[in-house]
């Protein structure tokens, strides 16, 4: 299997006519957009927005983050659309680089974080650094919130779809290609090397928790085995999770940051050899279940070690914790990746379930920890929000307009796949 | 799934109408969560078992105030210790965002309510039920 990713570098967004890309400029056409969305009769009403990094605007809240991404032959995104459809991860794949769809607006309860294009709260997130095309949905009256998730997210990968098109011509840009063996040639790679086999969990607990893999609801499949080029190719796509700092967007799937470290080592420092999906289900007999089947599926995979990246607040610590013990005891060296919830000072217990064979840990920081961000000349979206977004609270718009936020309220301020601005490095 | 005997506690009214029939129910109404949680930690010192996580969901402590902990009793008095672990935790949990105490704005109850009853029926769907 080889998977092509042909980059096009965009810098910036306008609104005109005909849609296209200019240099590094990528020109959408609001009507055309619009007739596009307006397809799915769920959709009342639609407006879209742009937002660079560098200027003084916020977006809020934030539902979820595409790379605008398509095929010529095959199809990004599989499942989401068709009945029929083909393994992702091999062809050619135009993406634009730089730029993101992004949806906005609430839909139940606790909404998604804010997202600023410069201030402090932009030296956390990757999503600062990008162009964005917002998407503004209203939703017909009778669409209840499950059919409202699924309308969000469909118009959102849509979006994306249609955007990444407007590459095919672009004859401007630089290719990452990746190869992928079967399992025994994977095994047989570099057999001086280490085994490393990466375990992807994704929430799939309910409304506003759920992740899709190729189209169906993770909650109602096992932990399964899936090619790196398949998540490059969106069969991974976020169901709007409510957790802004921790929750792995459709974005942070399809640049998984574990996965581009992992291929930066391999062949090198050890061999990687597969990733398991682990899906982090509510019930103890499920994760009991799916640790079994993760275990048992790294096992054959023939794993010397294991890297473990999470998702959410709270139980899915235990997955976490349950797996990396169960993997030690089977003589596999486990890393794992989590964020800490440690208090404001950072003074309490960072993590609401261990275990002493969880001895290798990468934080991606303190969530409680505050920030006051400044006001911004321009908001998409309803910055009252604020009071409803996790991370905020009723009493977080001061009275010069100041905004008090925890870490967590910043999309992707402590992204569980590392791909977060802050950390800290060897030199 | 054939349950001994389950049993849910919850500061959510709207689960009554979702908790099947052969379930005991322990309704704590306007109880804070962390009351909830020790209800659940008693029942556990008596033998009881957690079926589903009490931290099931992403919201944290401070971002609901409602928690609903599905049990199964009849341990015949031994105490089961991943159960005794995970509901210690969450009490700690409870502890420690004591402190980043949130007011709730009124009007965003109804929908707390309503994600609590989406992650109880995500709850009984593993179950089986």
């Amino acid at each position: 299997m080889v998977l092509e990713l042909r980059k096009i570098a965009i810098r910036s967004i306008e609104f005109g006519s005909p849609a296209r890309i200019e240099g590094d400029k990528l020109i959408v056409d609001p009507d055309e957009m619009k007739e596009w969305m307006l397809e799915d009769s769920r959709i009342k009403n639609v407006s879209f927005d742009i937002a660079l990094p560098g200027t003084s605007t916020r977006i809020l809240p934030v539902k979820d983050v595409i790379e605008p991404r398509a095929k010529q032959e095959g199809e990004t995104f599989p499942g989401l659309f068709r009945e029929d459809m083909e393994e992702a991860g091999s062809g050619v794949t135009y993406c634009l680089d730089g730029c993101v769809v992004t949806t906005t607006g609430p839909i139940v309860g606790f909404q998604e974080g804010v997202i600023d294009m410069s201030g402090p709260a932009a030296e956390y997130n990757v999503y600062s650094k990008l162009c964005h095309l917002v998407m503004i949905l209203e939703k017909q009256d009778y669409v209840d919130p499950h059919e409202h998730e699924e309308v969000v997210r469909l118009a959102g990968i849509k979006l994306a779809r249609k955007v990444g098109e407007l590459a095919f011509p672009c004859e401007n840009y630089t290719t990452e290609t990746y190869e992928w063996g079967n399992i025994g040639e994977n095994y047989n790679a570099y057999p001086d090397l280490p085994r490393v086999v990466y375990v992807y969990n994704c929430m799939s607990q309910g409304l506003l928790h759920d992740s899709y893999f190729y189209g169906r609801d993770s909650k109602i499949i096992v932990p399964t085995m899936l090619t790196p080029l398949e998540v490059f190719d969106g069969a991974l796509v976020s169901g709007n999770c409510v957790s802004p700092g921790s929750k792995t967007t459709t974005y942070m799937h399809q640049n998984n940051a574990c996965i581009k470290e992992l291929f930066k080592h391999h062949g090198k420092d050890f061999n990687f050899v597969g990733i398991v999906l682990c899906p982090l289900m509510t019930t103890l007999k499920e994760k009991f279940r799916n640790r079994m089947l993760t275990v048992r599926q790294v096992k054959m995979l023939g794993a010397d070690g294991a890297l473990i990246s999470q998702e959410g607040f709270g139980n899915p610590t235990t997955d976490l914790m349950i797996v990396c013990q169960e993997l030690e005891r089977n003589g596999i060296k486990t890393v794992i990746i989590t964020n800490e919830d440690a208090g404001i000072d950072g003074m309490s217990e960072s993590l609401p379930d261990s275990v002493p064979e969880a001895n290798a840990i990468v934080t991606t920081g303190n969530s409680n920890a505050t920030l006051m961000l400044p006001a911004m000349d321009k908001t998409i979206g309803v910055l009252k929000d604020i009071e409803r977004v996790c991370g905020g609270n009723v009493n977080s718009i001061q009275p010069d307009g100041r905004l008090l936020i925890e870490i967590h309220g910043i999309m992707g301020g402590h992204n569980l796949q590392g791909n977060t601005l802050v950390g800290a490095v060897t030199i | 799934m054939t349950l001994m005997k389950a049993s849910i506690f919850s500061n959510n009214v709207d689960i009554e109408d979702l908790v099947p029939s052969a379930f005991s129910f322990y309704l704590l109404p306007d109880a804070p969560a962390r009351d909830v949680l020790t209800a659940a930690r008693d029942r556990i010192h008596l033998g009881a078992k957690l079926l589903a996580h009490p931290m099931a969901g992403r919201l944290r402590p401070n971002e609901t105030p409602y928690r609903t902990v599905v049990l199964e009793e009849g341990g015949e008095g031994a105490l089961d210790l991943p159960s005794f672990g995970i509901i210690e935790y969450c009490l700690a949990e409870e502890d420690k965002y004591a402190a980043m105490r949130r007011k709730y704005d009124e009007a965003l109850l109804p929908d707390l309510r309503f994600i609590d009853c989406e992650i109880f029926q995500s709850v009984l769907k593993e179950l089986g039920l």
